[in-house]
C-alpha cells in the first residue's frame, strides 16, 4: 500500500486539486456564513457537478466545501448571534457576547484556530483508524454486515434528533423509498405503483438534493416571502453598525497568552468532538454542546461563560469541528455514512463509481491517501484563507439569503438534470423536496431516512443472503456473536442516550 | 410520573402523526399479503419491505402512545405558506424547464430568476441591483457553467 503513497502526494498536490479545494474552503465559508445556508446544502448541489470532474479534484471541491463550512457557521453566530449552521449554535453563545463586550475579532480568531485544531486532530483519528477497522471489516459475514446495517440505523434514528420512534419511521421510509423499481436479486418490480419510469428505482442525486437541500430551500423561500428573513437580517445590519461606532480594531487582536489559556478548552472540544463524531447520528451541534458544558465544568473561569469567554468559544468551535473526520469514519470502514454529511460524500463515491466500505481503500488506494492529504491540508487552507479574508467574510454574512435562494434553486434542478439526463430525475426532486418539507415540518429527522435509503441495498442484500444461508429461519440473524453484540451495544447506547438527553433537557 | 392524558389526545400533532405512520405501514402489509408479489431467493422481494413496514407500525404505535401521555410536537407553524411556496417552486421549476425548450436556456433561467427576485423583495424595482443585475450575471454564469464546462445537452428553444 505504501508504494500508492507517492502517486497520491502527486495527485493531491497537484495545481487542479488545490485550486479546487481553495474554491471550495472559500464557498463553504461564504454558504457557512450566510444563515440559512450551509455547507451541506453546498456539497448537495454540487454532488450531480461532481460526476463531471476527477475523482481527486472532485473530493477536493467537497472537503474545501465541508471544512469551510464548519467554520463559516460561526461567523454569523459571533458577529450577528445567528448560528450559520446547527453546529455552531454553541458558540453563538459567547461569541456573541464577546463580540457585544467589544472583541468580536479575538472570538473570531479563537473560533478559526481551535476549529482546525479540532478538524486537524479529527482527520489524523479517521486516517490511523479507518484502514484497521476496514480490515476488521473484511472478515465480516453477511449476518454481521446486516447487524452493524440495522446496529447504524437504530443509532442514527435515536440520536438525531431526540425522539427515537420518529427517527426509526424515517429510517424505514428511507429504506422503502430504495425498494422503488427492480428487485436486485430476482427482478421483478417492486413499488412502482404502475409507472414504468419508476422501474429504474430512484435515482440517488435527485432524491439526495430534494430531500435534504430542496426541502430547506423552500423553508427558507417561504421565509423570505414572508419578509421575516430579511427583517431580522435588517435588524441584525441595524445593531451590528451601532455597535461598530465606538469599536476599537487596535484593542481586538488575539494575543498569544490568551490563545494558550483556551489550549484546554480546545482539547476537551477536540477529544469531544472526535469520540462523538465517530457515532452514528450524534452530529457536531450534540458535540458541541457537550464539550461546552464539559470545558465550563473544567474551567477556572466557569462564571465567565455565557458572558463572552474565549475558552467557551474554543470548545464549542473545536467540539464543532472535530466531529468532520471522525464521521466518516464508519463510511470508510464499513460502507455506513454516520451523518448527513457523511451520506453526501458516500453518494459522492458511488458518483464516482466507487463502492463506500472495507474494500474502497483497497481498491482505489490513490484517491483514498490522496483524499487523506487533502483533508489535512484543506485545514492549513482554511486557515490562511480565513485569517485574510475574515473582515470580508463578516460582510458576506451580512448578504440576504433571498439573493441566493432561486440562483441556488436554479442550480439544483439543471444540476440534478445534467447528472441523468433525464426529466424523471427534475420531477423526482421536487417531489422529494415537498416531501422533506412535509417531514421537517413535522418534525421528522432527515438523516436517518438518507441513511436508509444510501443502506438499504446492502443491507437487503446482507438480509437475504443471511436468510438464504440460514434456510429462511431469522433467527439466523442472531446467530453470530458479533451481530448480537452489536445488537446489544446498539439498545445499550440508545438507552444511555435517551435518558442523558431527557436529564439534560 | 407520566400520566395518561386521553381526554386532550384529539388536540395533539403526534396522534395523527402516528396514525398516519401506522396506515403507511398497515397498507404496505397489506399489499405484500394479497397483492402481486412474486417469490425469489432469500423469502422474496417482500422479505425487506416487510420488515420496514413492521419498522413502521411500530414506531407508529410508540408515537402515538408518547402522545397519549402528552409527549408531542407542536402543529407546525405556517404549514400552508411553506407547503404553497413548495407546489409554486415545483410549479416555477418544472416551468422553467418546460421554456428552456421553448425559449431558450439564458432567456428562461433569466426570466426565473429575475422573477424569483421580484417575488422575494419589497420595494424590488428600488433594490434592482439585487433583483435585475444579481439574475442576470448569475444567469450567464450558469450558463458558462452547464453549456460551456459541463456541456449538458438541454432542450434547445427558438431563442437563446
Amino acid at each position: 500500500m505504501l508504494e500508492s503513497f507517492i502517486p497520491a502526494l502527486m495527485l493531491a498536490f497537484s495545481p487542479e486539486v488545490i485550486l479546487y479545494v481553495a474554491i471550495g474552503v472559500f464557498m463553504g465559508v461564504t454558504l457557512g456564513a450566510i444563515p440559512g445556508l450551509s455547507g451541506d446544502m453546498a456539497i448537495a448541489i454540487l454532488l450531480p457537478i461532481v460526476f463531471f470532474l476527477e475523482p481527486a479534484a472532485a473530493l477536493g471541491l467537497l472537503t474545501g466545501i465541508y471544512k469551510g463550512g464548519m467554520f463559516g457557521g460561526s461567523i454569523s453566530a459571533i458577529s450577528f448571534g445567528v448560528p450559520g449552521t446547527p453546529g455552531s449554535a454553541a458558540t453563538a453563545i459567547d461569541g456573541y457576547q464577546a463580540k457585544l463586550k467589544g472583541y468580536p475579532n479575538k472570538a473570531l480568531m479563537t473560533a478559526l484556530y481551535s476549529s482546525v485544531i479540532g478538524d486537524s486532530t479529527s482527520d489524523l483519528v479517521l486516517i490511523f483508524l479507518a484502514l484497521p477497522l476496514a480490515i476488521v471489516a473484511l472478515t465480516f459475514g453477511p449476518v454481521e454486515f446486516f447487524a452493524l446495517y440495522a446496529f447504524s440505523l437504530l443509532l442514527i434514528s435515536a440520536l438525531t434528533k431526540g425522539k427515537v420512534a420518529k427517527g426509526v419511521a424515517m429510517a424505514a421510509l428511507g429504506v422503502l423509498l430504495a425498494m422503488i423499481g427492480r428487485d436486485p436479486m430476482g427482478g421483478t418490480l417492486r413499488l412502482t405503483f404502475g409507472i414504468p419510469e419508476l422501474a429504474g428505482g430512484l435515482a440517488l442525486i435527485p432524491v439526495l438534493v430534494g430531500i435534504f437541500a430542496v426541502s430547506e430551500l423552500i423553508i427558507q423561500l417561504s421565509k423570505a416571502w414572508m419578509a421575516r428573513a430579511s427583517r431580522i437580517m435588517d435588524d441584525t445590519r441595524q445593531k451590528a453598525e451601532s455597535l461598530l461606532g465606538d469599536y476599537d480594531a487596535s484593542r481586538d487582536k488575539l494575543t498569544f497568552k490568551e490563545f494558550r489559556s483556551t489550549m484546554k478548552a480546545t482539547w476537551i472540544g477536540t477529544t469531544m468532538g472526535t469520540l462523538i463524531g465517530a457515532l452514528p447520528g450524534a452530529g457536531s451541534s450534540l458535540a458541541a454542546f457537550i464539550s461546552y458544558g464539559l470545558a465550563q465544568r473544567f474551567s477556572r473561569n466557569r462564571d465567565e461563560f455565557g458572558k463572552g469567554s474565549l475558552e467557551g468559544v474554543a470548545a464549542a468551535e473545536a467540539g464543532n469541528s472535530a466531529t468532520s473526520g471522525s464521521t466518516l469514519i464508519p463510511l470508510f470502514a464499513f460502507g455506513i455514512p454516520g451523518s448527513a454529511t457523511a451520506a453526501l460524500f458516500g453518494a459522492a463515491f458511488i458518483l464516482m463509481g466507487m463502492t463506500p466500505g472495507p474494500r474502497l481503500i483497497y481498491d482505489h488506494t490513490e484517491v483514498i491517501y490522496a483524499l487523506f492529504l487533502i483533508l489535512i491540508y484543506a485545514n492549513l487552507i482554511n486557515l490562511i484563507l480565513s485569517q485574510f479574508l475574515l473582515p470580508f467574510y463578516s460582510k458576506i454574512a451580512m448578504i440576504q439569503s433571498r439573493i441566493l435562494l432561486p440562483i441556488v434553486c436554479v442550480l439544483a434542478i439543471l444540476g440534478t438534470f445534467a447528472a441523468g439526463n433525464s426529466v424523471i430525475d427534475v420531477w423526482v426532486l421536487l417531489f422529494a423536496g415537498l416531501l422533506g418539507v412535509v417531514l421537517r415540518m413535522f418534525n421528522f429527522p432527515l438523516a436517518p431516512l438518507i441513511l436508509g435509503f444510501i443502506v438499504a441495498p446492502g443491507a437487503e442484500r446482507a438480509l437475504r443472503q443471511s436468510l438464504l444461508i440460514g434456510r429462511g429461519d431469522w433467527m439466523h440473524l442472531l446467530s453470530s456473536p458479533i451481530a448480537i453484540g452489536l445488537y446489544t451495544v446498539a439498545a445499550i447506547m440508545i438507552l444511555t442516550f435517551t435518558l442523558v438527553l431527557r436529564d439534560k433537557k | 410520573m407520566l400520566k395518561p392524558q386521553f381526554t386532550t389526545l384529539l388536540t395533539r400533532q403526534d396522534f395523527y402523526t402516528g396514525l398516519g405512520v401506522i396506515s403507511v405501514g398497515t397498507v404496505g402489509l397489506l399489499d405484500i399479503a394479497y397483492g402481486n408479489w412474486r417469490p425469489g431467493p432469500g423469502l422474496g422481494p417482500h422479505a425487506f419491505p416487510q420488515l420496514a413496514y413492521i419498522t413502521l407500525i411500530c414506531a407508529g404505535v410508540v408515537i402515538m402512545i408518547e402522545a397519549v401521555f402528552g409527549k408531542s410536537d407542536q402543529f407546525p407553524e405556517n404549514l400552508r405558506a411553506v407547503l404553497s411556496t413548495g407546489v409554486a417552486l415545483l410549479a416555477i421549476g418544472m416551468g422553467m424547464f418546460w421554456a428552456i425548450g421553448k425559449l431558450g436556456f439564458m432567456v428562461s433561467v433569466c426570466i426565473t430568476l429575475v422573477g424569483a427576485g421580484f417575488l422575494l423583495t419589497r420595494d424590488p424595482l428600488r433594490h434592482w441591483p439585487s433583483t435585475i443585475v444579481v439574475p442576470v450575471v448569475a444567469t450567464g454564469v450558469i450558463w458558462l457553467l452547464f453549456v460551456k464546462l459541463i456541456n449538458v445537452p438541454l432542450p434547445r428553444g427558438i431563442l437563446f
